[in-house]
């Protein structure tokens, strides 16, 4: 998956929800671990601005 | 140094057990990720209608707005629901202020802080949370202490490495967009307004709380994933194209978006283990329907500082000594959050024109009572008469006994 960091309000939705842990979030901007994500789109579903894109478009 | 808590967020939460831990004796450091605590802003700003009234809780003056004395409630046809009171009942606040006075206050008090402090793992010794590791300003540091206390949030990192709450179930979290606005035509800037309905905000609404004449937070919270869009793209829409919304905000200026996430799936099975202890949104103290829960993170926090010194001072802090903050609070909330669970899942199933027949019968007395886990009055059932749908509804809250 990737974040649009133009879009993304760091609200940390997809990191609560990614069953993988996948995303860690500091205080300006989420961290993606791709090792660990496996593309569930999980965390698209929930971000309130769409920022997030999953597979390979 | 070995503090007694060591406290990770300095949020409503945190700041409230550090100043009843200080009160009580102990010594406590706050650690917090970020270097501006309260900004960004990811709350609508109301206390004092949700949960804990303003007289359970010490809310800092220098951060009230606008005081509110009731709400509307517009049900999806915009039938309006009203609850006015003549004095104020509840607070809207400025939450960078709200957030930085309380740290403050904990400091003066004598807390320690650690701004800029990101907690990334968790200290265990012999089987026991004994710490904290933090990044702090490009260092890897450790900060021990009898009691670690995970006061950080929705997205709670001493939750998850705890293995006290792992992750969020999307239907368990709301997600969430909001403008401040200048400009809003408010007609009583001492109401609250909420918005229901599936195409409005599905398993959600959304809310204009004012925060003077004519000047509003205008957000929403929708179910994740449950809608057709983001929520964004349904705020937008209910600001243009509502036929009450597009009034509401006319000719209004954004000066402020931002977004948020809400746990609104209730509290987590546990929120203590040997040496550890959840507060507020770690530990789900929200109001599955309102999602409102400053007021539960700061008065469960005054329990959990209270409850961690005793321990302290008895020299036990297994998960067994320190469950009587999980007994206490369980007390006073857990009761409600399991019936405004099951509330919140029949809404869920509730349909639009169902709502909007309710909205022509509940009294805005109702939905307080009805929100507050109180049962309403029977009056109801003899109004709703032929109407089969309806009585179907009531007859589930009376299972839930929400209705006599
Ligand atoms: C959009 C939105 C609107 C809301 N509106 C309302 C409302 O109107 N009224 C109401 O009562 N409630 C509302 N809520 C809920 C309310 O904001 C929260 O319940 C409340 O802030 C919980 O307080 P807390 O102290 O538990 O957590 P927070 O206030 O979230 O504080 C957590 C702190 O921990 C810090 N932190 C997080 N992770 C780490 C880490 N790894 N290391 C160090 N620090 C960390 C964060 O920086 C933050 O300062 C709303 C929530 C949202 C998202
Ligand atoms: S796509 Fe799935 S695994 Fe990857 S970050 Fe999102 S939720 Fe986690
Ligand atoms: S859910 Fe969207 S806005 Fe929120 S942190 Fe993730 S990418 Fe950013």
């Amino acid at each position: 998956m990737r974040v649009n960091e133009e879009l993304c309000g760091v609200c940390s939705g997809c990191a609560c929800v990614c069953p993988r842990g996948a995303i860690s979030v500091s205080e300006r901007f989420v961290v993606v671990d791709h090792k660990l994500c496996n593309n569930c789109g999980v965390c698209a579903s929930v971000c309130p601005v769409g920022a997030i894109t999953v597979g390979d478009e | 140094m070995k503090y007694d808590l060591v406290i990770v967020g300095a949020g409503p939460g945190g700041t409230s057990t550090a100043i009843s831990a200080l009160k009580a004796g102990g010594s406590v450091i706050i650690l917090d990720r970020k270097t501006n605590v309260g900004v960004p802003v990811q709350c609508g700003e109301a206390v004092g209608k949700t949960g804990p009234s303003l007289a359970e809780i010490d809310v800092p003056k220098r951060a009230i707005l606008n005081p509110i004395r009731g709400f509307k409630i517009f049900s999806p046809n915009l039938t309006p629901v009203v609850y006015a009171k003549s004095e104020a009942e509840g607070y809207i606040v400025d939450r960078r202020i709200f957030d930085k006075e309380l740290f403050a206050r904990a400091c003066e008090l004598g807390a320690d802080a650690m701004v800029g402090a990101n907690v990334v793992d968790l200290i265990y010794e012999d089987g026991k949370v004994s710490g904290v590791v933090a990044r702090y300003f490009g260092e890897k540091v450790e900060v021990r202490g009898e009691v670690v206390v995970g006061a950080d949030g929705v997205n709670s990192t001493v939750a998850r490495i705890s293995g006290l709450r792992k992750f969020i179930k999307p239907r368990d979290l709301d997600t969430s967009a909001q403008f401040e606005m200048v400009g809003v035509n408010i007609e009583d800037a001492s109401l609250m307004e909420f918005y229901l309905g599936r195409k409005v905000a599905p398993r959600g609404y959304v809310w204009v709380f004012p925060k003077g004449e004519n000047r509003a937070n205008v957000g929403i919270g929708i179910g994740a994933g449950m809608g057709e869009k983001t929520a964004y793209a349904y705020l937008m829409d209910f600001i243009k194209n509502n036929p009450r919304g597009k009034e509401v905000c006319r000719g209004a200026k954004p000066i402020e978006f931002r977004v948020g996430a809400i746990p609104l799936g209730g509290p987590n099975a546990k929120n203590v283990a040997d040496g550890l202890m959840l507060v507020g949104d770690a530990a789900g103290q929200v109001h599955p329907i309102t999602g409102g829960g400053i007021g539960y993170a700061m008065v469960c926090g005054s329990i959990a500082g209270r409850v961690a010194v005793e321990c302290i001072e008895g020299g036990d802090v297994s998960e067994r000594a320190l469950s009587k903050y999980e007994s206490l609070w369980r007390e006073k909330y857990g009761h409600e959050f399991s019936q405004m669970l099951a509330l919140r899942s029949l809404l869920e199933e509730t349909e639009d024109d169902v709502l909007d027949d309710l909205a022509k019968i509940l009294t805005g007395e109702n939905v307080v009572e009805l929100t507050a886990g109180k049962k309403i009055g029977v009056v109801l059932r003899a109004a709703a008469k032929g109407n089969v749908k309806l009585l179907r509804m009531l007859n589930e809250l009376r299972k839930l006994q929400l209705i006599q």
